[in-house]
């Protein structure tokens, strides 16, 4: 593989592996972004280049995933090995250090979570609403000894309980606290929701320390990529998203190139206000071609 | 000025021959008047002592699911007496219901982030209310259809056993796209529940709502200046706050509430704090006591 020199050639020609994220760079809310499908297009139809999906949303099962790429975009055979997740990476964390047989994780989650942890053979419960509970039957309540992992995600159920059961598994059960992702907003529609990061910030206070994030931007599932596929060239590799939080510092975090597309999260006018700058900002991802 | 009192037991010596004359005693309740329903040994008889010498007695707790009407009852039960009258009875909740009061227009409105003690709360003071207890979660892209209730003016955060993500979503609608003003009672961590076990607080409760916004509410609760000033408007001789002093067994609240309000402090040894906290903690009081029992030496 040539190493490109900078400045005549494309942004393709000048990387072998690409990171992609998928929200507000390949789509939004059911729509495909214009520009992508080409983009994408370029990228698996090239034997010496790869393309890898990588997103925080563990709200998405691969098989969705696999289904927007296909009915959005026209790629009806993305491999589940091309696709990663914040859930998936997180399920092969807790798959890496959990005995299974004796230990179970309490989850914060919606279901598309809770079915990848299925799949992967993690024990798990906390699905769904939690019962009100008063004072006095939290006083006597008794935890459930097995319930070593906490993992806390966007849930819509997330309630006062659910934040005082997973204050009690890590406070005494010495529970490991983990976060697929430190997101702190969901956007919905025009609306901004508060995110997983307003879900962890009361327990993260309790608890007195920080979650172990296995999603962007912290470089746990480059690692888990190398892993499973052997090296992978930094400086050959380039993260494209739409967020500077979580795409753009797993990007720095990974030694990796940066490019950000601006048909997401981030505007143009937040660019100058990077502590950092992305090697790129594009308005589209097919500005790489 | 705290620079002479090093050490812990030079305060005991102190007290006896350097406790200067007040005219206003302001007390925390909880494990200085009494614990639970279990009086503080003396402690009646140390209000009747001060109310007969025409000092003024102020009960000024930071616990607020209580109505006026609850902790007059809870006076009498624990110490078998009543106070002179009852404007003399401050929780936080008591001034965070007083604070919006005065500044709502007629018909105007609180979205309530709190118990139902809080709820009560309220209404004793004739603050209106919606968003209370349990919200039924809503899935994301519902948000886009929420229609906020344009008379709420405040969103005001206590400890709230039925908070969920949805009642967060809401809160920062409000305050974000409404503009309405965010107040708290405190931002405590955490509630006590037992010796063994504790709860998230208001202050965890809240967290994730602070977090998103990237800015605090206005905390009314001890330590909170704002807190006097309230309690100011109704007691015309807190004014002269040299003639003031705060009674409490919280090194974090109630003496960085006297330093924050300028006024002199008397720390007791039935609550919250033991002497090795003093030593370590900042925050000095002016004096300390082994209980509000030494109160009775007062001239």
């Amino acid at each position: 593989m040539i190493r490109a020199m900078a400045g005549s050639m494309r942004i393709i020609d000048r990387y072998c592996t690409f990171l992609v994220d998928c929200d507000g760079v390949l789509w939004t809310r059911g729509k495909a972004i214009p520009g992508a499908a080409e983009a994408i297009k370029s990228l698996v139809s090239s034997p010496s280049k790869r393309v890898i999906f990588v997103t925080n949303n563990c709200g998405r099962t691969i098989p969705s995933i696999q289904g927007d790429l296909a009915s959005l975009l026209g790629f009806g055979d993305i491999p589940a090995a091309d696709i990663v997740t914040s859930g998936t990476a997180t399920a092969a964390y807790l798959r890496s250090k959990m005995d299974v047989s004796r230990e179970k994780v309490y989850l914060i989650a919606q279901e598309a979570f809770s079915e990848t942890l299925t799949e992967y053979g993690i024990p798990h419960f906390g699905l769904g609403p939690l019962p009100f509970r008063t004072g006095t039957e939290w006083a006597t309540h008794q935890l459930d000894p097995s319930v070593k992992y906490v993992v806390v995600s966007l849930d819509r159920d997330f309630s006062h309980g659910k934040l005082t059961a997973a204050y009690l598994y890590i406070a005494e059960n010495g529970a490991e606290y983990l976060a697929p992702d430190v997101d702190r907003f969901f956007s919905a529609g025009e609306r901004k929701i508060p995110g997983t990061h307003s879900l962890q910030a009361g327990l993260t206070s309790l608890v007195e320390r920080e979650p172990r994030v296995l999603g962007k931007p912290s470089s746990f599932i480059m690692d888990m990529l190398e892993r499973e596929r052997g090296p992978i060239a930094r400086t050959a590799t380039l993260m494209i998203g739409d967020s500077y939080e979580t795409d753009m510092k797993f990007g720095f975090n990974c030694g990796v190139a940066t490019a950000l597309v601006l048909t997401g999260n981030a505007k143009k006018g937040d660019v100058a206000g990077f502590e950092r700058k992305p090697d790129y900002v594009l308005d589209n991802i097919s500005g790489i071609l | 000025e705290y620079g002479e009192f090093q050490t812990f037991q030079h305060y005991f010596k102190l007290i006896y021959l350097r406790m200067k004359e007040y005219d206003v005693y302001l007390f925390d309740c909880d494990g200085v008047l009494w614990r639970g329903l279990d009086p503080v040994e003396r402690a009646a008889d140390v209000l009747q002592h001060l109310l007969a010498r025409g000092k003024k007695v102020i009960l000024v707790t930071n616990n607020s699911t209580k109505t006026r009407t609850l902790l007059n009852n809870h006076v009498m039960e624990a110490l078998g007496m009543e106070l002179p009258d009852q404007t003399c009875l401050y929780s936080s909740g008591i001034a965070c219901a007083l604070y919006m009061r005065s500044r709502l227009k007629n018909g105007e409105k609180v979205f309530l982030v709190g118990s139902n003690g809080f709820a009560e709360v309220l209404k004793e003071c004739g603050v209106e209310f919606v968003g209370h207890g349990p919200h039924e979660p809503m899935d994301f892209y519902e948000f886009n259809d929420f229609h906020p209730d344009p008379s709420v003016k405040f969103v005001v955060g206590g400890f709230d056993p039925h908070f969920n993500h949805t009642k967060m979503a809401k809160a920062l609608i409000y305050i974000k796209e409404c503009g309405a003003e965010f107040v708290a009672t405190n931002l405590d961590r955490v509630y006590p529940l037992s010796a063994q076990r504790q709860l998230p607080g208001t202050g965890s409760v809240l967290a994730g709502l602070i977090t998103a916004l990237g800015a605090q509410p206005r905390v009314i609760g001890k330590p909170s200046k704002v807190f006097y000033e309230i309690m100011s408007r109704d007691h015309d001789n807190l004014g002269d706050r040299s003639r003031v002093l705060m009674v409490g067994d919280n090194l974090q609240t109630d003496i960085q509430f006297g330093h924050n309000c300028g006024i002199d402090t008397a720390l007791v040894l039935t609550g919250v704090a033991g002497p090795s906290d003093v030593e370590e903690s900042s925050v000095k009081p002016t004096y300390v006591l082994s209980s509000v029992a030494d109160l009775l030496q007062q001239k």
